[in-house]
């Protein structure tokens, strides 16, 4: 029984680690605050869903899944050329909503409120991946696979570009750098990875629907990003563990479910709020949150 | 129809104008994003509700109790968690997701006091409209209309000539030469923060009445409210208010053409081509936004 | 076919509300030389340095850059077209090593993201890293190479950007104040660096308020009063110019 819930924890684990890997190329290193990165989990969820329940294999969904999320990335680039700070902050958390608001009203695309229901387990050359205990090591590997991704992109000399751009935009434009062009892979890359998260997400529970990616979502991401510390993908790493076990403590409270919800909710902000307060740099980042 | 669809948006624009404007008071005199005012609108709501619904008060009685109370929220809010950035010189990043945070608090505890169902204020009979000429409108709808220009007015006058309105526009406008010339920049803080959430409880009486009440509705406020003040212009309340009433017709005259569906994206979708060509709002000033912008 | 003259300002103009910054400037830089631009506070000199790379557009005139017009182009097309420049306040990246600070500079080529993300482009990285290990060692910077720029004191956050400004390819190197606020040392470290750059047949364009350093240093000088050129020479006619006099006494 609990080792049955320990692997839907760590499953659970693996595919916000993805998410906060992915915004930390965002917000770490590019520093763009990026409030909106649920808007392309939830995109790559409902993309990889529609194509499955059309009977396209897994592994084309979940490519497809982060392409699609990444079109979109591209397209929350656009405005970053003369817009910066808090005010894009405020422009992702619209462009968030948005997103959300046509998941509940394109219902005959979405079903709306309902969700989509039905969304079959992966299947890859003939193995399917129905029991919790095989998907938790496909999700094992694909987040190994981002992690390992995502360290060799931020290392290389496109990750010091970023860095450059994040510390002193114009300083790097002056040294020639096509700031707007850095920004913009920067968000694509992020989004592809979001995308494969949501891919993930949809054919582990096997049901979506708006609610998973409401605005509201992205606290605890962004808790785990800032708590790791920016910059620090082994931060990020023991930030994921420690933000989704603490609230998970509170099941075994015995508070009824209707409050359950909430208290989680309120504890993962009061969190936040005190890493905010007293540690902004979070425990093993390298840079302010500017 | 076209009449009909204009009047709507005025309706529509004058409650995002309370909202945008609050929201932009106390942008424009604190320098940072306060994402919690949509939860303080909410919770005004829910203040409403409790002291008329639940408790049986008289209506303006408990409308009174309802604004006090946002005001004091608004005031606590900015003492207990925004003062603690100011004093630490924390980035304007870091207290826009504090503000965040803090609406998530506020939201999560109105969902766990009033629990998750939609709740109505039951004053005005849901009686038939008025025919005016072409339109239909309520008498409450009036009611909106009027009282949120009426409160917008009071509140240009107040800016323009209270002590306090005209020290919150030296502190917006340049807060080291205010302070040099006696202004205590804190007590405005404080100031921007009741005089904000007062309305923000006005425009939470307007909207119950009109609308229904439910936890998560200081979210989507929000969205339209500074999507509002970006349009118009984000540095003053009056393109809070401009930008609001454009809002407000915007989408309604887009709904005529797209499906209802697309409301909301309709409205953002302006925004985000507008901010690609024009940034700073239709009323701004500046041109590069966000940069380097310390609340101290 | 290449013009004497390196960069040509024609009757350049910047008006800031009601103040004209720059009134009417015309300006011909020598190709291979000092060049210093000189003049009283609030004569226009820094605005004409932003005006040149880009920082800020022109209300008028013209500027013109190996004979390539270049106002009112941005400041990363004028970069790669071969301008380097030196700010007055450091513009370090301040969470990168001294190291990634200078190995950034050298092209543009090798961050791309493709490149970056397959390799492609190790074998050329060690060239570079020995050339920017070199530069940090020949002013005694080598042991600060991997320490965060925030880390540097003043003076040697001064002689990184310097170096970064000298690795970022270039035909013309502008430099803003390079010696304000440095000790005595530093500055004559400065003036040698300046002297051997141009001993290679370099460009260099400066704005500087230090006399001494500058007559010394500088082959050509223009003199700045309110927005125009008052006068230009080599540094013993301008020493004995009276307009030059006036200006500064005014």
């Amino acid at each position: 029984m609990i080792s049955a819930y320990l692997i839907h924890i760590l499953i659970l684990i693996c595919i916000y680690l993805i998410l906060a890997l992915s915004l930390q190329i965002s917000v770490g290193y590019s520093g763009m605050l990026n409030l909106g990165h649920i808007a392309f989990y939830g995109v790559g969820a409902y993309t990889s869903t529609l194509l499955a329940l059309a009977g396209t294999p897994f592994l084309l969904c979940l490519l497809a899944a982060g392409l699609v999320s990444a079109v979109v990335g591209f397209l929350l680039s656009l405005p970053t050329d003369k817009i910066k700070g808090d005010y894009l902050a405020l422009i992702t958390v619209g462009f968030s909503y948005i997103v959300y608001s046509l998941m509940l009203n394109l219902d005959g695309v979405t079903r709306g409120p309902l969700g989509i229901p039905g969304i079959p387990r992966p299947e890859i050359f003939g193995f399917k991946f129905d029991s919790n205990t095989s998907f938790l090591i496909l999700s094992v590997v694909v987040t190994t696979l981002t992690y390992l991704a995502i360290k060799r992109i931020v290392d290389s000399p496109f990750g010091k570009l970023l860095e450059a751009v994040r510390d002193d935009e114009f300083g790097a434009k002056i040294l020639g750098k096509n700031t707007f062009k850095a920004k913009s892979f920067s968000l694509i890359i992020a989004s592809l990875f979001a995308g494969f998260a949501g891919s993930l997400y949809a054919h582990y529970i096997t049901f979506i629907d708006p609610s998973s990616f409401s605005l509201m979502q992205i606290i605890p991401i962004i808790s785990i990003v800032i708590v790791g510390g920016l910059t620090s993908l082994p931060g990020t790493v023991v930030a994921t563990f420690v933000l989704v076990l603490i609230p998970e403590a509170l099941r075994f409270v015995g508070l009824p479910s209707s409050i359950l919800g909430p208290m989680r909710q309120i504890i993962s902000s009061v969190i936040l709020l005190v890493i905010l307060i007293y540690k902004p740099k979070g425990f093993w980042g390298r840079v302010e949150l500017e | 129809m076209f009449y009909q669809i204009f009047v709507n948006g005025l309706i529509a624009g004058a409650i995002y104008a309370l909202v945008a404007s609050g929201f932009s008071l106390i942008y424009s005199t604190c320098k940072f994003v306060h994402f919690a005012h949509g939860a303080v609108i909410a919770s005004a709501a829910y203040f409403l509700y409790f002291f008329f619904s639940m408790l049986g008060l008289n209506f303006w009685l408990a409308c009174v109790l309802a604004v006090f109370l946002a005001s004091v929220l608004g005031y606590l809010i900015d003492k207990l968690f925004y003062y603690q950035f100011r004093r630490r010189r924390a980035s304007n990043a870091i207290i826009l997701i504090a503000s965040v945070a803090v609406l998530l608090i506020l939201e999560s505890l109105n969902l766990i006091f009033f629990g998750a169902d939609i709740k109505s204020i039951n004053f005005i009979e849901i009686g038939s409209g008025l025919k005016i000429g072409p339109i239909i409108i309520t008498s409450l709808q009036v009611f909106i209309i009027v009282s949120s220009l009426v409160l917008l007015c009071v509140l240009f006058l107040f800016m323009k000539y209270s002590k306090i309105g005209k020290a919150m526009r030296a502190v917006a406008d340049n807060k080291n030469v205010a302070e040099i010339v006696g202004i205590s920049a804190e007590k405005i803080y404080s100031w921007s923060f009741v005089v904000g959430s007062f309305i923000a409880g006005y425009a939470a009486i307007l909207i119950a009445l009109e609308q229904n009440i439910e936890p998560t509705m200081g979210t989507g406020l929000m969205i339209k409210g500074f999507t509002a003040s970006i349009v118009g212009g984000i540095e003053s309340v009056a393109g809070g208010v401009l930008g609001a009433f454009l809002l407000g017709l915007v989408e309604n005259f887009g709904i005529w053409y797209l499906p209802s569906s697309y409301k909301d994206a309709i409205a953002f979708f302006i925004l985000f081509v507008f901010l690609l060509f024009r940034p700073e709002g239709i009323l701004g000033l500046k041109k590069s936004f966000g940069n380097n912008n310390k609340s101290v | 076919m290449t013009d004497k003259h390196i960069l040509k300002i024609e009757n350049l103009k910047k008006s800031f509300g009601g103040v004209h910054a720059v009134d009417g400037c015309s300006v011909e830089v020598p190709r291979g030389k000092i060049t210093a631009l000189i003049g009283p506070n609030g004569s226009g000199k820094t605005t004409v340095f932003n005006l040149i790379s880009g920082t800020i557009k022109a209300d008028g005139g013209k500027i013109i850059f190996n004979d390539k017009k270049i106002s009112n182009l941005s400041p990363e097309v004028i970069s790669n077209l071969g301008i380097s420049r030196v700010f007055q306040q450091s513009r370090l990246f301040v969470n990168l090593s001294v190291f990634d600070n200078l190995l950034i500079a050298f092209d543009n080529e090798d961050q791309k993201f493709w490149k970056s993300v397959l390799g492609l482009n190790s074998t050329v990285r060690h060239d570079k890293e020995k050339v920017i290990k070199e530069m940090l060692e020949s002013v005694r910077l080598g042991h600060m190479l991997d320490k965060p720029a925030k880390d540097l004191s003043f003076g040697q956050k001064r002689l990184a950007e310097l170096l970064r400004a000298m690795i970022n390819p270039h035909d013309l190197l502008m430099l803003d104040e390079p010696i304000a606020g440095v000790t005595p040392e530093l500055r004559d470290k400065i003036r040698g660096i300046l002297s051997g750059v141009r001993g290679k047949g370099e460009t260099v364009l400066l704005i500087e308020h230090d006399m001494n350093f500058t007559l010394r240093v500088a082959d050509y000088v223009v003199v700045m009063d309110a927005g125009k050129v008052i006068a230009s020479g080599s540094p013993d006619e301008i020493k004995t110019n009276s307009k030059v006099l006036e200006a500064y006494l005014d």
